[in-house]
């Protein structure tokens, strides 16, 4: 097939919505590809990548920093940037009440998302290759992919979350609290007609089912994201370094560059709110209640 | 052209997915049995990739984010101190200062009357001593000319004696002739009453 006709072809692709399948044709699947097993664990090219960057992650990190003095060296200061950076950007949507209790998991979620996310665009991440034989998935199959490109790492990484979230919203809100802001009327009682209002009641119970499925959706919708964009990434620098190795692919590793940070933000930032619409939802109601007694009283 | 057999092969995936989930019996499962197959699912390696991820969290958290963190903590905490201090300082330095410049103000009001007190005690002392001085001068004088005067009688006594005994020799020399007690007595008479006299 020549250069210009899988141009075409590739650009022809988001059009039908046939991109997933049209990667296969281009040796990129959709899964990862299993190198060995260590016990029930087949260890995929993905696992075994996610491992390698994790380790390089901590080395990295730790060498940077060194031992953490008051005046900082160059490296401290950029982890301090970086670090101050996320918990600015998280703590007012977690609210205060809990922002110090879920910083170090979300501190985590943001700096081991976007690194591996950035991994896919080193050389050799989907590009080196070993040959594969037996079983179905026969042929050239890359040796490193990047740990988010694996659904297996995203579905991990948002049980992870949703568990944290279990444990935040139940140990700093309580089930009273969940309860009655899942079910609970959010209509206030002086402002609208007292029939309106008990009738609102029953509309809200209906919509507490609906939030409760749009609650369970989220681990799916998580992972999914996180997954679709990785993978999309990797498959599109794939495809465009199988049109020319030259010039080409460079535009998308900026892109690619740029979603890796974004993406790594919005997961980030989609947990903190799932944990702020509960907890940080009670602070503010307090808080709106006070001003309320205040004003009335100043009146 | 080149997209027709894809879009074969999709409407045929497509077909085969519709066909699968009509036969299946439970949608849910068939969906994770879909997931399992397509994208490679499967739960030792989410399971895998959880541990991984806390461990790398954790590890991360406990060895590097936290210590920088408390780091940082406590440097904003210096530098909150600091400027407290600071701001701690220039109120002390303001009302050092003034306490200086009242101190001064003072201490040059004191000095100003000690001054005054002293001018005045050395006046006095001086107009004092002045008229001390001018009277232990009037004392001295009045000595002087009583011891002049007393040296001035002595002298004149001895002056007599001596002109008398004088006045005796040039008699006895005039007269060539020795004299009496009776005569040196009343010569000196005479002579002493001559010089009084005159």
């Amino acid at each position: 097939m020549s250069r210009v006709k899988k141009l075409i072809l590739f650009l022809s692709l988001p059009l039908t919505g046939a991109t997933v399948f049209a990667g296969e044709e281009h040796g990129l699947s959709k899964s990862a590809e299993a190198l060995f097993n260590i016990g029930p664990l087949s260890v995929t090219n993905s696992i075994l990548t996610s491992w390698i960057v994790s380790a390089v992650l901590i080395l990295a990190v730790r060498f940077i920093v060194g031992r953490p003095q008051l005046v900082p060296s160059r490296g401290q200061a950029v982890v301090e940037n970086f670090l101050d950076g996320v918990r600015n950007v998280t703590a007012p949507v977690v609210g205060p009440k809990v922002a110090r209790y879920t910083f170090p998991l979300l501190i985590g979620f943001f700096s081991y998302i976007l690194i591996q996310n950035w991994s896919s665009l080193f050389p050799g991440v989907g590009t080196v290759m070993f040959k594969h034989s037996g079983g179905e998935e026969s042929g050239w199959v890359p040796f490193v992919r990047a740990g988010n490109a694996d659904l297996n790492g995203t579905l991990a990484l948002a049980t992870v979350g949703i568990v944290a979230w279990l444990y935040f919203i139940l140990r700093y809100a309580g089930p009273k609290l969940i309860l009655k802001d899942i079910f609970g009327n959010k209509a206030t009682k002086g402002e609208v007609h007292a029939v309106m209002y008990y009738s609102l009641f029953v509309v809200f119970f209906v919509i507490g089912f609906i939030e409760l499925v749009s609650m369970m959706i989220r681990p799916i919708s998580l992972s999914l994201r996180l997954y679709g964009n990785a993978f999309g990434g990797e498959y599109v620098i794939h495809t465009m370094s199988g049109i020319t190795r030259w010039g080409l692919p460079i535009p998308f590793y900026f892109l690619e560059f740029l979603v890796g940070l974004i993406q790594a933000l919005v997961f980030t930032l989609l947990i903190s709110v799932y944990i702020g619409l509960i907890c940080n939802h009670g602070d503010d109601h307090h808080k709106e209640d006070h001003a309320g007694d205040k004003e009335k009283a100043a009146r | 052209m080149i997209s027709l057999p894809v879009l074969a092969e999709v409407t045929g995936q497509v077909a085969e997915a519709t066909a699968a989930h009509a036969a299946s019996v439970n949608p849910i499962t068939e969906l994770i049995r879909g997931f399992g197959i397509n994208f490679g699912v499967n739960l030792p390696a989410i399971i895998g990739q959880i541990v991984n991820f806390c461990i790398v969290a954790f590890v991360l958290w406990k060895f590097a984010f936290k210590p920088v963190l408390a780091t940082l903590d406590e440097r904003q905490k210096k530098i909150a101190d600091g400027l407290r201090y600071a701001e701690e300082t220039k109120t002390r330095l303001d009302s050092a200062q003034q306490e200086i410049a009242d101190t001064l103000k003072k201490a040059q009001i004191e000095a100003a009357a000690i001054i005054e007190q002293a001018r005045k005690a050395s006046k006095e002392l001086a107009e004092r001593e002045a008229a001390a001085a001018t009277e232990r001068a009037g004392g001295i004088i009045t000595t002087a000319q009583q011891a002049i005067e007393l040296e001035k009688q002595k002298m004149l006594a001895e002056a007599r004696t001596e002109i008398a005994r004088l006045v005796i020799a040039t008699t006895q020399r005039v007269l060539s002739k020795e004299l009496n007690d009776a005569d040196r007595s009343r010569y000196n008479e005479a002579a002493a009453r001559e010089l009084t006299s005159a």
